[in-house]
């Protein structure tokens, strides 16, 4: 037990990887949320006329609501006025190639291990690199373009595709959706922009990066997929943040519209910064995310491995709107020293004949609190829907709390859902079984946990699946209470 | 929910109770300093505090209570009753042979319809203070720590209402052999009624008692409406063993809110087993508290709902000691446009280590119009612990229907079969045999009902 406690602590106290700060020139504006601002950044932007309004709009209702109080997260009040709500890397004349980008930037991706340089075919992922809210680069665009997807920041998305911004942005997260969904509507000052046109296979996995890096600021980014008939496209997202003593705040929308027999999978390692041991620092994670399955039989996955973030506040939910469709969510959540989680999804089966798959995996340690909290809705005309939901909790350490809180509600006789949850910690005996065989501890516990696990770094690419199960062991090993 | 609603939750509901209070207290003539009046008032100012929760409320996201409110309730007035009344008490007395039973008639005790034979346990009128003991003050002091730790407005509406609080005491080391009745029995007297029993059960060291709580009326002799309002504080102390069951089966339009709070010492065991077939809205808070170790808790519950009914069963059980144990299982049939909704809660606190906990709710759809909300909740902060928790929720398996149809039941017959079978995993756990049998019985003519 001592042994094992002995590595746990070490490697809890194992530094936050991607903690440092890159020393780009940034373009700021000062602090503070008013309507000005808002207007600031559109013109920033250089904004049509409706998307200002649209804002505005956002703005005003954001002012009407009332922060959400309902989760399970102890929260140090956020100053709205104490953030900076736009910072870009300073602008430079408009780069021809790569090479003639801000040195520091390059080496802050390279450090960040991601393949901006297009001579990397081998890795055979395109990236959209966001730092503090604007969109650097984006690559492999050409050999995308020539099938029709359109792959780039949602401000050149503004400024080039007007009108299919125009449709769906808010189509599937209304601006009145929730607090942080219209403060995002109102400041956010760029993200992804993903279109996916008939009948087209996307070849490769689509990627955004999303780093803050200014002092102070807010990453506020909107990702929008626009998938339409029988498409396909997997689509990765990966977050990091310099250390800070100060809580910064993270309030993203992503917006998935899937039509007929459209597949998209979207998967998430979140490695925002989670603070130092004792709580203090790291990024606030308030994250709304949903998709709308549109179509007859159109799918839509999400799979995230949560390991960053001071405090989670995120669920990914999928709408099934059309006849058939389904709905997936793999989630494995891991929590350690002072993090806070309350993540799950929500699936509304409006359509029949709809399916939807929830596991979940929590693992907490430290004195970390992580809960799930999930919806299933069966509505009134959505026959013969079915649900399966798993959320299996891991406990390591006797100060960390693992909560489960579902929510199921069903109006329809034909509907079939299942729904269980166990929580416990590892086994005795099947760390005695493991080092019997001769393993040591650490090597039992990333087996066992590994296992647990392993439903999860299934569904996601392979790339991503090496990252998690890294991040994994970074995060835990070494632990039987 | 608009906004408009809330003040009425907040001032004019309570004020209306408020006046019933005040109605009460002036019937009163030499008892107003009597403790237990005392006792009364500070649950009608509390409650004026609290006030009554909207769905708002996440403890009563899918229920409701305008209805239950839309009513002006008055205190009940001694309502004489006539033979058929009477009969009614007798034939549901004997229904479970050889048991003790007590009367309530609208949540007034009824020596003269009561059966005590026992020497094992005493019952006693906490209004009645003609004299003192220190039973009843040991009583009052759990009864107004209730009231101060309590936030659930029912409770503190029950006190402020209860015209007679009755104590139950099972004695030290004795086990009452004969089940006991508990027959609450409501009549109208041409105005809507609102009654507050409040029953105080201790068992004392090593005593064992099995109670039937059975809630009757007969609807049809009466337009006005019931408003139930329960409380039952039962203390369970070291080694003894409480088991209750209710069987409530009042009419399509009446109201039940029944509050159920039990503590348990070391080594106890605690029983809950609720049957809720009737009324129109019903609503179940069940809160269990542990104070010590190795203990064992049970809540099981059934229910049966057709037409508009609406119920509602909250579970609440705080595992604050290591080494306990407890058992959950909710199943129920929905036909109609009935809603159900389970919202049960386990608390593993830090120092809980040890604890095994399961927690279960399955529902069958049977109509279209049915609907159910489930919301099993963990929350765990001790690491050593063994907690699970399940939920269905779907219609009859049309494999096993075929299955009863092929060796020749007709479709009636097979779905019956199959809803009983689903519901027996509950019942089945009711150890005594005359009251599995009593439950059996009732809920098979409830199931048919909605099948009609």
């Amino acid at each position: 037990m001592s042994d094992s406690m002995q590595t746990l602590e070490k490697h809890t106290k194992s530094e936050y990887k991607y903690g440092w700060t890159s020393d780009i020139e940034m373009d700021t504006i000062p602090k503070g949320l008013s309507e000005d601002v808002v207007r600031m950044i559109s013109a920033k932007k250089n904004e049509p006329q409706w998307l200002l309004d649209w804002r505005l709009e956002a703005f005003r209702i954001w002012s009407e609501m009332k922060e959400p109080d309902w989760a399970k997260l102890n929260i140090n009040p956020i100053d709205y006025q104490d953030i900076i709500y736009f910072a870009a890397p300073k602008k430079q004349p408009k780069l021809n190639s790569l090479d003639e980008a801000d040195p520091e930037l390059l080496r802050t991706f390279e450090r960040l291990g991601i393949p901006l340089n297009e001579q990397k075919v081998l890795a055979g992922v395109a990236v959209d690199a966001v730092i503090d809210s604007v969109s650097v680069t984006t690559t492999f665009k050409e050999k995308l373009s020539e099938l029709g997807i359109i792959f780039c920041s949602f401000s050149e998305a503004v400024q080039e595709h007007p009108e299919l911004v125009k449709e769906y942005i808010g189509s599937v997260v209304p601006r009145n959706d929730n607090y942080f969904a219209a403060l995002n509507s109102a400041v956010f000052s760029d993200g992804s922009f993903c279109y996916i046109p008939k009948g087209v296979h996307c070849p490769m996995e689509l990627s955004t990066y999303f780093r803050i890096n200014a002092a102070n600021t807010g990453q506020f980014e909107r990702t929008l997929i626009v998938a339409e008939d029988d498409s396909y496209v997997s689509y990765l997202e990966g977050c990091t943040a310099p250390m800070r003593d100060e809580n910064q705040l993270h309030a993203a929308v992503v917006e998935i519209f899937a039509k007929d027999r459209a597949f998209v999978k979207y998967s998430t390692v979140q490695n925002w910064y989670p603070g130092d041991k004792d709580g203090k620092g790291g990024v606030y994670n308030f994250v709304t995310k949903r998709g709308l399955c549109d179509g007859y039989r159109s799918r839509i996955s999400w799979t995230q491995v949560e390991t960053g973030s001071a405090i989670t506040w995120k669920y990914p939910s999928c709408v099934l709107k059309g006849n058939e469709s389904i709905g997936e969510f793999y989630s494995i959540a891991v929590t350690n020293n002072h993090q806070q989680a309350d993540t799950g999804t929500k699936m509304t089966h409006l359509g029949k004949n709809t399916k939807s798959t929830i596991i979940s995996k929590g693992i907490s340690a430290g004195r970390s609190q992580n809960s799930y909290r999930g919806l299933v809705k069966i509505a009134k005309k959505a026959e013969n829907a079915r649900n399966f939901s798993e959320c299996d909790s891991l406990l390591m350490g006797d100060r960390c709390g693992a909560h489960t809180f579902p929510y199921i509600e069903i109006e329809n006789q034909s509907g079939k859902v299942e729904h269980e949850a166990t929580t416990s910690k590892i086994g005795a005996d099947q760390m005695f079984y493991c080092t019997q065989r001769g393993l040591s501890d650490e090597d039992a516990i990333n087996l066992i946990v590994n296992g647990y696990c392993k439903e999860v770094f299934n569904e996601l690419p392979m790339e991503f699946a090496v990252e998690a199960q890294k991040l994994l062991e970074i995060s835990l090993e070494g632990s039987v209470g | 929910m608009n906004s408009s609603v809330i003040p009425k939750y907040q001032t004019e509901v309570p004020g209306h109770f408020r006046s019933l209070f005040e109605s009460l207290e002036s019937r009163l003539n030499g008892e107003k300093d009597l403790v237990f009046h005392q006792l009364r008032k500070k649950g009608s100012n509390r409650l004026l505090q609290i006030g009554f929760p909207t769905t708002r409320n996440e403890d009563y996201k899918y229920t409701a209570l305008n209805r239950v409110f839309n009513e002006n309730y008055y205190l009940p007035e001694q309502v004489s009753l006539d033979e058929q009344d009477e009969k009614a008490i007798r034939e549901t007395a004997k229904k479970c042979p050889e048991t003790d039973y007590i009367c309530f008639v609208n949540g007034r005790y009824t020596p003269s319809l009561s059966s005590i034979s026992s020497k094992d346990y005493t019952v006693l009128s906490l209004a009645d203070q003609s004299e003192e003991s220190e039973l009843k003050k040991e009583a009052f002091q759990h009864i107004e720590k209730n009231l101060d730790e309590s936030d659930n407005p029912f409770v503190q509406l029950n006190t402020a209402l209860c015209e007679d609080p009755l104590m139950i005491h099972i004695k030290e080391g004795k086990k009452v052999e004969k089940p006991i009745q508990l027959i609450h029995y409501y009549k109208t007297g041409g105005e809507s009624v609102i009654a507050c029993p409040q029953i105080f059960v201790v068992a004392e060291e090593n005593s064992e008692v099995n109670f039937l709580e059975t809630h009757l009326t007969r609807p049809e002799t009466r337009s006005e409406k019931i408003f139930a309002n329960l409380f039952n504080r039962i203390v369970v102390e070291s080694g003894a063993s409480v088991v209750h069951h209710k069987i409530q089966d009042l009419g399509t339009e009446d109201f039940i809110i029944h509050n159920m709070v039990a503590s348990q010492e070391k080594d106890s065991h605690f029983y809950a087993f609720t049957a809720d077939l009737g009324s129109r809205i019903t609503r179940n808070n069940l809160e269990v508290h542990l104070k010590n170790s190795f203990t064992q808790t049970d809540m099981f519950g059934l229910f049966v709902g057709g037409a508009r009914q609406h119920i509602d069963n909250q579970t609440y059980l705080d595992h604050a000691i290591p080494n306990c144990e407890s058992r959950e299982w909710y199943k129920g049939v929905l036909g109609g446009r009935s809603r159900g909704v389970f919202n049960g809660k386990v608390l593993v606190r830090q120092d809980a280590q040890k604890t095994n906990a399961f927690q279960q709710n399955n529902t069958l759809l049977v109509s279209d119009h049915a609907r159910m909300d489930s919301k099993p909740q963990l929350e765990i902060y001790a690491d050593d612990v063994k907690c699970s928790h399940g939920a269905t929720i779907g219609q009859m398996d049309s494999e096993i229907l075929f299955y009863l149809k092929s060796r020749g039941l007709n479709e009636q017959q097979a779905g019956e079969l199959v809803k009983i079978a689903f519901l027996a995993e509950v019942f089945e756990s009711v150890d005594n045999e005359h009251i599995r049998k009593v439950i059996a019985d009732v809920v098979v003519d409830n199931l048919r009902e909605i099948y009609e």
